[in-house]
């Protein structure tokens, strides 16, 4: 449904939650997409392959507020932000809140049905500094956000967790991946156009790029993608973290890795839902942030922690069976 | 798990306890949140550490309004990222897991268990739930509509399934009847807890009683600097009350803790780390009782006896 397009003077921004279902197993296709039913009469849009991956409808809110800003500048807009939910190997929940700031051809407020022809679009009514604007959303720390899109992320995640559908018992309990993005279009110049990626002290990342990608729906399949396997990343290393592999209690690392091992480990498949034009992108930030890198290392460590444990469990029970003998 | 801590009166070291015991969990690796219910006095984030919530938030996004309707979400605070206490914590500890506080608001004041009152508090909780392993709730003292609606979503919500109650009293005569009345008494906790569709043997069986501030006459006879003769006196009391507390169903077997009296808590309600223990500070008998208790809140063992 995102008519959008990103072209110069415009930024597009947004708000991620990543988060697990509080259900003890995936959910079906079938339950999937009555979950994410979120806008009567409209379809959730799923596939099968190559995993499972199910999005809803957009809701809409409109808005008649101050533009971000870094610096404090006030400069008015008006239009919709969208909301969506993915739903990925029927377990990871994402909701994502976004909208494209876009100048106005005119110096005042217009009838809501014109804002509403372009869902996801906010027209701003004066001289917008993107610069300012998309620093003062994503990338500083007490920048002045304005459009509170995070709250409407999160209270999507609410209202998906209470559904009938699930059963709250889920096997992990793993804490919201928040992000925050801003995406500038730029003209071609080869240049990958990473501008910042920055981690707040609680935790929420925030991200600025520069594309030249035009169709914000493509860019938002980016983003999301790259905000689940920032979080799997981060949920995995400090389940280990926390299991103490090699402390001798093998108890407690089961109790942690265990659960990983069986729900979570399968779900990385960097890309799977990005379009082959923006692998470039994806590529350039895993190469800055290491994505890869560090997951093929937990991974290992993983694996070498089982095999290690199942030989301890061999020889002991050989040397009980010698014992006997 | 849901973990709810409640008390008769206030001043029992109900919030002081909880905060130190969630911090403790924390640490032993659980990823843990602490909702500050006590609408009268949220004096959590004081206790946290976290300045600009002494009373509560100012942001008018705490959990007050929150259940109100006025926010679609509550705010939250990262206690590992925002406290000064211990000072400059900086980053999570390794291998500990989260640390969240849901703050209340600054001069909340009290508010009515309504239905959609009831409804959010349940939506919370599931959310929670799913990104956290244990739940702190702080409740306010004696019986008020937070623990009313606490008992409600927790008899009606079978996904909130692991609810443990924590009774917090201090060690006399006074708060152990009190803490008694307030679970065995007319309009006690079982007896409405019943009313709101709990099973009366089920419930008690997920209440357990914390001693705070208590004083052990031997222990702390060099603390005190009592002489021989106090001593006695003082161990002729405790026995008294530990005879008191046993016919009124506060004995041995329902007891998960005793906290001993610690200098640092008299004069200041703040987290105790374990610098504060290597800097002779604060008592590493305190840092004890609080991580065991951490530690017992789903032992198998410390909720079988009953
Ligand atoms: N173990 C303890 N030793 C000494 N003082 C304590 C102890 N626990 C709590 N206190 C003190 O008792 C007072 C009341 O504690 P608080 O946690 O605010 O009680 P409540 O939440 O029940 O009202 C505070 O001044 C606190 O520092
Ligand atoms: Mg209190």
């Amino acid at each position: 449904m995102s008519s959008a397009t990103a072209s110069e003077g415009t930024l597009s921004i947004g708000e991620i939650r990543t988060g697990l279902l509080g259900h003890s197993s995936q959910l079906s296709m079938a339950e999937t997409v009555r979950l994410l039913d979120l806008v009567p009469g409209e379809q959730v849009r799923h596939a099968a392959y190559p995993r499972a991956y199910a999005v809803s409808p957009q809701r809409l809110a409109g808005i008649d507020c101050f533009m971000p800003s870094r610096s404090g500048r006030h400069v008015r807009g008006v239009g919709t932000f969208a909301t969506r939910a993915t739903l990925t190997g029927g377990l990871i929940v994402q909701t994502c809140s976004h909208t494209t700031l876009v100048p106005s051809s005119r110096q005042y407020r217009r009838e809501w049905s014109h804002y509403l022809a372009t869902p996801g679009v906010v027209e701003y009514l004066g001289r917008l500094r993107l610069d300012d604007a998309a620093e003062g959303f994503a990338q500083a720390e007490n920048g002045h956000l304005n459009i509170e899109m995070g709250r409407t992320a999160e209270s999507t995640v609410f209202n998906l967790q209470r559904s009938r559908l699930l059963d709250g018992k889920q096997p992990l309990h793993a804490p919201l991946g928040r992000w925050r993005w801003a995406l500038q279009p730029v003209r071609d110049n080869g240049d990958p156009g990473l501008y910042r990626f920055t981690v707040l002290p609680e935790g929420t990342r925030l991200i600025r790029l520069a594309v030249v990608w035009p169709d914000v729906s493509d860019l938002l399949d980016l983003v999301e993608d790259l905000a689940l396997h920032d979080w799997l990343l981060d949920f995995v290393s400090r389940q280990i973290e926390r299991a103490r592999p090699g402390s001798g209690d093998l108890d407690r690392t089961l109790q942690h890795i265990g659960p990983v091992i069986d729900h979570l480990l399968h779900h990385w498949m960097p890309k799977a839902r990005v379009q082959p034009g923006l692998y470039g992108l994806w590529d350039a930030f895993d190469r800055f942030q290491g994505l890869t890198r560090q997951w093929d290392l937990t991974i290992n460590r993983i694996r070498d922690h089982v095999a290690l444990n199942s030989l301890r469990l061999v020889l002991r029970t050989e040397s009980e069976w010698s014992g006997l003998g | 798990m849901l973990v709810i801590a409640t008390s008769d009166k206030g001043g029992t070291g109900r919030s002081v306890t909880t905060c130190n015991v969630a911090y403790r969990r924390a640490i032993q690796g659980d990823d843990v949140c602490y909702l500050d219910f006590d609408f009268g006095s949220p004096t959590a984030g004081a206790i946290f550490g976290v300045e600009r919530m002494t009373h509560g938030t100012q942001a008018e996004d705490g959990l007050h309004r929150y259940l109100q309707g006025k926010t679609v979400t509550p705010g939250y605070v990262d206690i590992w990222s925002e406290s000064r206490r211990p000072p400059g914590t900086g980053p999570r500890p390794t291998g500990a897991g989260n640390l969240v506080l849901y703050p209340g608001d600054l001069g909340g004041g009290e508010f009515t268990a309504k239905p959609e009152v009831i409804e959010r508090c349940a939506e919370l909780l599931l959310l929670l739930q799913s990104q956290f392993s244990v739940i702190f709730i702080d409740l306010s003292a004696g019986r008020s509509h937070a623990a009313e609606m606490i008992l409600t979503v927790t008899a009606r919500e079978k996904r909130i399934s692991d609810t443990r109650w924590l009774v917090f009293h201090r060690w006399t005569r006074q708060h152990i009847s009190a803490a008694a009345d307030l679970v065995f008494e007319e309009r006690g906790l079982l007896e409405f807890g019943h009313l709101f569709g709990h099973d009366r043997d089920e419930l008690r069986r997920r209440i357990r009683f914390v001693r705070t501030a208590v004083i052990d006459p031997k222990i702390d006879q060099g603390l005190l600097g009592l002489r021989p003769e106090q001593e006695a006196w003082l161990r002729q009391v405790d026995k008294g009350l530990n005879e008191q507390a046993n016919i009124a169903g506060l004995g041995r077997t329902s007891v998960i803790a005793t906290v001993p009296v610690d200098p640092v808590l008299q004069w200041r309600e703040q987290l105790i780390t374990d610098e504060d223990v290597y800097a002779e500070i604060a008592n590493e008998t305190t840092v004890d009782a609080f991580a065991t208790l951490a530690a017992n809140l789903d032992e198998p063992a410390a909720w079988s006896r009953l």
